[in-house]
């Protein structure tokens, strides 16, 4: 007996519904999707698997040119990736996040770790980065599928 | 699981296109025998030093296995490069 359904009839038994909105809440809850499987948990949505980057800039030579990138990177790559960033000395990741610092991005190496990244990917599941700049001469798109 | 296949497109500025296309998976069994006889000095390590004196090799290993479904299309009025791993 679902959750919901055992609710509803803990109402019944104490009067606080009658028999008939009883019934009717019953029937609500056979329509909704899911059923009367409200214990079971929802099927979760499989993790997305490449990370994609698509660039239209136009040129500088003219608007009839277009420059056009389309990337797509599996995240299995960015995982191993980051498993060999562990392999680097300290005293070479110094020397990066110095280097990025300098660029102006606050980043620290050490804190990527495969544990991080999965977690970053799974909040990444449902994120598109879709910017249109200076009215459509720069267009880049960055999602997950 | 381990790519199979590379193919290349380059489009240089005067319009000369290169194509190559790599059957990875030749590569794959030409290594295959090299990758038996290196089994038991693998063994060896893995037993003395446990699995972190494997850690590097595998993590190049899973690196480059992980290439597959790689996608590089870039298209620029000057040139232009495809770069795909199956």
């Amino acid at each position: 007996m679902s959750e919901n359904r055992k609710q509803i009839l803990d109402m019944l038994a104490a009067g606080k519904i009658t028999a008939d909105e009883a019934e009717r809440l019953i029937a609500a809850l056979e329509r909704a999707p899911g059923g009367d499987s409200a214990g079971a948990p929802t099927a979760r949505k499989p993790l997305p698997k490449y990370l994609r980057v698509v660039v239209e800039a136009e040129d500088d030579h003219g608007a009839d040119t277009l420059t056009k990138v389309n990337i797509r990177v599996p995240f299995q790559l960015l995982r191993a990736g980051v498993k060999i960033a562990n392999f680097l000395p300290p005293k070479a990741r110094t020397q990066v996040n110095e280097a990025l610092r300098e660029k102006g991005v606050d980043f620290d190496l050490n804190q990527i770790k495969p544990e991080n990244l999965d977690e970053l990917i799974e909040q990444l599941q449902d994120t598109v980065i879709d910017i249109d700049h200076d009215r459509g001469r720069a267009k880049v798109k960055i999602f997950c599928e | 699981m381990i790519p199979l296949w590379m193919s290349i497109a380059v489009c240089g500025e005067r319009r000369r296109f290169f194509r190559l296309w790599l059957p990875l998976f030749l590569l794959w069994l030409l290594l295959l025998p090299f990758a038996i006889l290196a089994l038991p000095v693998l063994a060896v390590l893995w037993l003395a030093g446990g699995r972190c004196a494997l850690a590097k090799p595998i993590a190049l290993w899973q690196m480059f296995a992980s290439l597959r479904g790689t996608l590089i299309d870039i298209d620029h009025p000057d040139g232009s490069v495809f770069i795909r791993i199956v």
